[in-house]
């Protein structure tokens, strides 16, 4: 089990949200903390921070890919969780 | 009204919405009027360009343009209002995401400055149809017509089709606004680029591989590729089998083809799966009712997979050689990076496991037996040869879509036509109406279960009123029969709601004008098919078959596709 910081661009649409939040609960990853602020009109940043396994993950940014609003998507950290 | 070469004009958003139907080439659609999409229904009225077809449910609009996407290579378009007849869209919008089928769905909403204050028929169909579209858009302005409609066309069908919904508030159906037709223009969709680094690696494999194995998935009638298929299998000399929406991407005479893969597919290309040493997927995506169990899937075997969806690559199976691209493209390099070759004694073993399975299953279940009733396959198989496999077959779920794909000789490309991934019942009837729409010189045969067919069986209604002459064929066991087989074999015969009262089917389809007949004797059973091939109509056929067949082989769920059981 990994933490990773993963940063999105996408356009600035109604129901982005809903479209991108919704493939994280579909596959079962809780979003532990997001933060999205208006780049441009058109465009947003977003950050979000999420608990999972590299498998799961390797799935996850590719379905998110496809997401039409989407402009782009990268893991910008990785940090191994201690077992409690 | 006439479509619009160029130069702006006025018009309303619901004239903008049919306009740029014509304009971006739509000739029928699927329909179902009501409130919130009146406008649009107003601006369809007397327009020669576009064949509205009127269904009787919008699960049968959706699964319409379904069926109509699936013969054809175009996307099929549907209509409906808000609330209701939006939420009856969304079986066939999921069943649309699962098998990669392009459709735009167009849908009324209530007036903008009533969205949230719980309106007559208001549902937020956005937000229900998010995980179930590939795209989805609400217009509530008509300026944003054009371009999103044109876009619409661009989602759905580029890369890896699919759903696409347009929401569009009844005020934005009614202001005006100065229409450019230039706006529909300036989508292009390029396919990705091969690497000939990958090409060259995937002819390596190719080349020195000993038992080599092609499972060719829809992805090939999706980028139209059989021809390259075809070509591909005969150079190499690679046995072929298909995934359920495989089948019909090659004909099922040629040499190389070997049969379906999955739960009820054939034995040796289930079995075999795990004697290959190498894979090369085309177009399909190792659903899990083509792999069974994944720990024990094809271990011997390095895999190349070719997908336009690269979210598919190393998804369940990994790859050796992944390669994100267009079917029809890359067999096409593959097939001038490939040499000659054959796999004669490899070949002969599909053919042992053939020869095993037609003795222990096949001939039994195509074989009239004194003092039974007809079996389904029989009837499937009397069919293929009266045809000549040439019809287009469209069937429901459970037994005898799993018979339909199994006895049907498939011959020419898009002929199977079928609720693969979701599994939808109902699917048949409204698939089978928009194939015949799109595909008016093609027999088309919707194979139905009693089940199956109660779930959408108010679409006769269309058989008539467009004077379709669809042939309805309803293999009747007088139970949901795939449940029941699980029933007897995996829940110690404990037949759960799974016995069906049926009422006449015959009757029924008389009241709706059409021909009908039933029959329940071996002896009736060629005539009767027959009947209903030769008649110039839509006609129904209703064959009592046996309550308790089964459909074998089968890999029980959670099991190896090596422990395929033949009984």
């Amino acid at each position: 089990m990994n933490m990773y910081v993963i940063s999105i661009i996408t356009q600035n649409t109604l129901c982005v949200l809903q479209r991108v939040a919704g493939m994280f609960s579909r596959y079962r990853i809780n979003i532990e903390h997001i933060n999205i602020s208006r780049h441009t009109e058109e465009l947003s940043y977003w950050n979000v921070v999420i608990y999972s396994e590299d498998d799961r993950i390797e799935l996850l940014i590719k379905q998110l890919t496809k997401i039409i609003e989407l402009v782009d998507i990268k893991i910008i950290d990785k940090l191994p969780l201690e077992k409690a | 009204m006439n479509a619009i070469s160029n130069g702006t004009v006025k018009m309303n958003g619901a004239k903008a919405i049919v306009e740029s139907l014509i304009l971006l080439g739509v000739t029928d659609i699927f329909g179902y009027p009501g409130g919130a999409i009146m406008p649009v229904y107003d601006a369809l009225f007397n327009v020669q360009n576009i064949n509205h077809i009127l269904v009787r449910h919008e699960q049968g609009a959706v699964i319409a343009a379904e069926g109509y996407a699936r013969v054809t290579d175009k996307v099929g378009v549907c209509i409906a209002t808000s609330g209701p007849g939006a939420t009856n869209l969304i079986t066939g919008i999921a069943d649309a995401m699962l098998d990669s089928i392009p459709i735009v769905c167009i849908t009324g909403q209530v007036a903008n400055p009533l969205i949230g204050t719980d309106a007559f028929q208001e549902a937020d169909i956005i937000g229900m149809t998010v995980p179930i579209t590939k795209w989805n858009y609400q217009i509530t302005n008509p300026e944003e017509i054009p371009h999103i409609m044109a876009k619409a066309f661009h989602v759905a069908k580029n890369g890896r089709p699919g759903p696409v919904l347009i929401d569009i508030t009844k005020d934005a159906q009614f202001g005006e606004f100065d229409f450019d037709p230039n706006k529909l223009k300036g989508f292009t969709y390029n396919t990705p680029t091969v690497g000939e680094n990958q090409l060259s690696q995937a002819a390596h494999l190719i080349n020195q591989a000993k038992r080599p194995y092609i499972l060719a998935g829809h992805g090939i009638t999706i980028s139209n590729a059989e021809t390259e298929l075809a070509e591909f299998a005969t150079k190499t000399g690679i046995p072929v089998a298909c995934t359920l929406h495989g089948l019909s991407t090659i004909d099922m005479t040629h040499p190389l083809y070997v049969g379906m893969l999955g739960m009820h597919g054939n034995y040796g290309p289930n079995i075999l799966t795990n004697e290959a040493d190498l894979i090369i997927a085309v177009g399909m995506r190792f659903d899990d009712r083509v792999t069974g169990n994944l720990n024990s899937y094809a271990k011997s075997a390095k895999v190349i997979h070719i997908d336009i969806d690269q979210a598919e690559l190393n998804k369940n199976v990994r790859a050796e050689v992944a390669i994100h691209g267009d079917a029809k493209e890359v067999l096409t390099e593959l097939i001038n990076h490939v040499t000659p070759n054959n796999h004669a004694s490899w070949i002969n073993k599909f053919k042992e496991h053939y020869t095993l399975e037609h003795e222990t299953v096949m001939h039994h279940e195509v074989t009239p037996q004194a003092g039974h009733k007809i079996k389904m396959a029989e009837v499937v198989d009397k069919l293929s040869k009266k045809t000549g496999g040439n019809a287009v077959i469209v069937s429901d779920v459970g037994q005898h879509q799993m018979i339909a794909a199994r006895y049907y000789q498939f011959k020419d490309a898009r002929s199977h036509i079928t609720s693969g991934g979701l599994g939808t019942m109902g699917f048949a009837l409204p698939a089978a109406i928009g194939a015949k729409v799109a595909a008016p010189n093609r027999e088309v045969i919707a194979i139905i279960g009693d089940g199956g067919f109660q779930m959408n069986i108010q679409e006769l209604a269309v058989l008539a009123q467009e004077g379709l002459k669809v042939k309805i064929l309803i293999l009747n066991n007088e139970f949901l029969g795939m449940v029941r087989q699980w029933q007897e074999l995996f829940f110690e015969e404990r037949y759960s709601f799974t016995a069906l009262m049926n009422p006449d089917f015959v009757k029924i389809a008389e009241a709706y004008s059409v021909p009908a007949m039933r029959i329940s004797e071996e002896s009736d059973l060629d005539k009767a098919l027959d009947i209903m091939l030769n008649a110039d109509s839509s006609f129904l056929l209703e064959v009592m078959v046996e309550k308790q067949g089964k459909v074998f082989p089968m890999v029980p769920a959670g099991c190896g596709v090596g422990e395929v059981r033949l009984s």
